[in-house]
């Protein structure tokens, strides 16, 4: 996809236009992205295919070979991080250490020079809105992960930054307290007026975040929409897998009256609403594929060839004539047990497999 | 300390170009007969050659003085400090300071507030190999400055007064000095330590 349909209309806050960056071995090729006052963009990918590299570009800590980074219409491209009003929060908790959680999140303060009555007063409505006045004596070391997020986040919002760049802040919490860091991440572009920049590989994260998503892969910004339209209508194979299709099979489709059929290499067809024509990719979600005979069409028997326990049920493998298919189901079948799996035709979701398409992760 | 450390500083977070030519030169007093250091420094700086007849004409003199035996054994015994305290901002995750710049942060204010406090013990530590180091210094003083003229005297250092000593009167003739030496510099180093851990 040329990264310039990705542009907006309207007036960004955040404008990222063709930037180039070499890093050793590794390129961001012409990454193209502008982010509006109130927005939640997150960056979807794999690891190490460029997503923190964004981040830090944006936050200062590299300088492009070509492009520009524009905050509220000012070049910011080569300005030192300092001068950027942009707060970066790493995935990993940092601590300034020997400071306590308050002379954590006085740091910026002080180095802006701002007094001690109004770093107090700031420091005060920060830690009120985080929740975290109790801890402010605390040594960083001794909090949990969720409480070391809302540190962190607390040190970054009390600079009043312009943008909020967030690099995986979920991925150190466990999973009891992620559910209250979504909620207050989620809060935050309103209550702040600020966009969030969050980058992450988590798609389930990407979904109950973003208001919008961009997808990367080896460098390059392969897609960029909306929640559903990444989560339903993903335009990429690429993105298919990032967002939950597990199976993808090639095939060639013909069209019929009422969508199209595919024929899969091992000969089995499979009929889909989607009005498409020629070579695809057949990709169905696991929590689709139905474990009874209860449809007319793309109903296959097959062999379980793996169970995996999963916390909504179990992840079978079934192969059908030496294709794998998987299906979330409610009860556990055996290993080897022979079952019918049906797959509702709407929710068989193709892709035409293009160029970019064509190199599966 | 002044110079070690922003050139470890510099040496564990920047890629520049001839890195490799400055660490060797930093790495040179480990492998290196100090007496061939020395002699280094006297071809370089003597008045008959390298830089000797300029820095004369501005009125300084590295040999046989006090600021050449300063240069000469801070040459020698930076190493160490650089090294130590190199290791030690390796240690840190660079993303801590990235974090410090976006909050407003200038450099400056970063070293000194984020970096300095995490490393400073290994900073003492640097120094007081250094120190240590300087002392026991015999080779490069020997060519460079043998004694030095200092507030009306010839000045000895410690180590080359010893040798001296050694070869004029033999072993008997020396033996309450380099006790005296081995004692300062064992009390030295224990309260110095002692200090370091009870901070």
């Amino acid at each position: 996809m040329d990264s310039k349909t990705h542009l907006k209309e309207g007036n960004a806050l955040l404008q990222i236009t063709n930037v180039n960056l070499t890093l050793g071995t590794f390129r961001l090729n012409s990454i193209t992205l502008n982010v509006d006052q109130q927005e939640y963009l997150i960056i979807i990918g794999r690891t190490a295919s460029g997503k923190t590299t964004i981040l830090k570009t944006i936050a200062g800590a590299y300088k492009p070979s070509s492009g520009k980074i524009l905050i509220d219409g000012s070049d910011i491209t080569t300005m030192p991080p300092e001068k950027r009003s942009i707060a970066y929060v790493s995935q990993i908790f940092s601590s300034f250490d020997p400071k306590n959680v308050r002379g954590n999140i006085e740091l910026g303060l002080r180095a802006r020079g701002v007094p001690k009555p109004e770093r107090e007063k700031l420091i005060d409505g920060v830690v009120k809105d985080l929740g975290i006045e109790h801890l402010l004596d605390r040594m960083p070391a001794t909090l949990s992960g969720g409480e070391q997020q809302r540190v962190s986040l607390a040190r970054a919002l009390v600079t009043s930054p312009k943008v909020l760049l967030l690099d995986e802040p979920l991925s150190m919490i466990d999973p009891e307290t992620k559910g209250s860091i979504i909620r207050l991440l989620k809060a935050i572009p309103e209550k702040y007026n600020i966009p969030v920049v969050h980058v992450t590989h988590e798609w389930n994260e990407a979904y109950s975040l973003a208001s919008r998503i961009a997808v990367i892969n080896q460098g390059r910004i392969i897609e960029v929409g909306d929640p559903e339209q990444i989560f339903n209508e993903p335009r990429s194979y690429l993105t298919a897998k990032l967002v939950g299709f597990y199976d993808m099979h090639r095939g060639e489709a013909t069209l019929t009256n009422s969508g199209a059929t595919i024929k899969l290499e091992n000969g089995i067809e499979l009929k889909s609403r989607m009005k498409i024509n020629g070579s695809v990719y057949a990709c169905v979600r696991p929590e689709r594929v139905k474990l009874s005979a209860s449809n007319e069409f793309n109903k296959f028997e097959g062999q379980v060839v793996e169970v995996f326990r999963e916390r909504f049920g179990f992840l079978i493998i079934i192969n059908i004539k030496n294709i794998e298919f998987t299906a979330l189901v409610g009860s556990k079948p055996a290993k080897g047990d022979v079952v019918t799996i049906t797959i509702p035709e709407e929710s068989v979701y193709v892709i035409p497999a293009t160029e970019l398409n064509g190199a599966p992760l | 300390m002044l110079v070690g450390t922003p050139f470890a500083y510099l040496l564990a977070r920047s890629d520049f170009k001839f890195k490799e030519v400055i660490e060797a030169i930093i790495d040179i007093p480990i492998v290196v007969p100090h007496v061939v250091v020395g002699i280094m420094i006297v071809l370089a700086f003597s008045s008959q050659y390298g830089l000797g007849p300029f820095l004369q004409g501005l009125g300084i003199n590295l040999i046989d003085t006090l600021l050449g035996a300063i240069i000469t054994v801070t040459y020698l015994s930076a190493t160490y400090s650089i090294r130590v305290t190199e290791s030690a901002i390796k240690t840190i995750n660079p993303d801590i300071e990235l974090t410090a710049r976006t909050l407003g942060s200038t450099p400056a204010f970063t070293f000194i507030h984020v970096i300095v406090p995490r490393i400073w013990k290994s900073i003492a530590n640097g120094a007081l190999l250094t120190w240590a180091r300087a002392v026991a210094e015999v080779g490069a003083l020997l060519v460079v400055a043998y004694y030095v003229y200092f507030n009306g005297n010839d000045v000895y250092p410690a180590s080359i007064y010893i040798y001296e000593g050694f070869e004029a009167l033999g072993l008997g003739g020396v033996i309450k000095y380099s006790a005296a030496l081995l004692l300062i510099v064992l009390a030295i180093f224990i309260i110095y330590r002692w200090i370091l851990r009870h901070i």
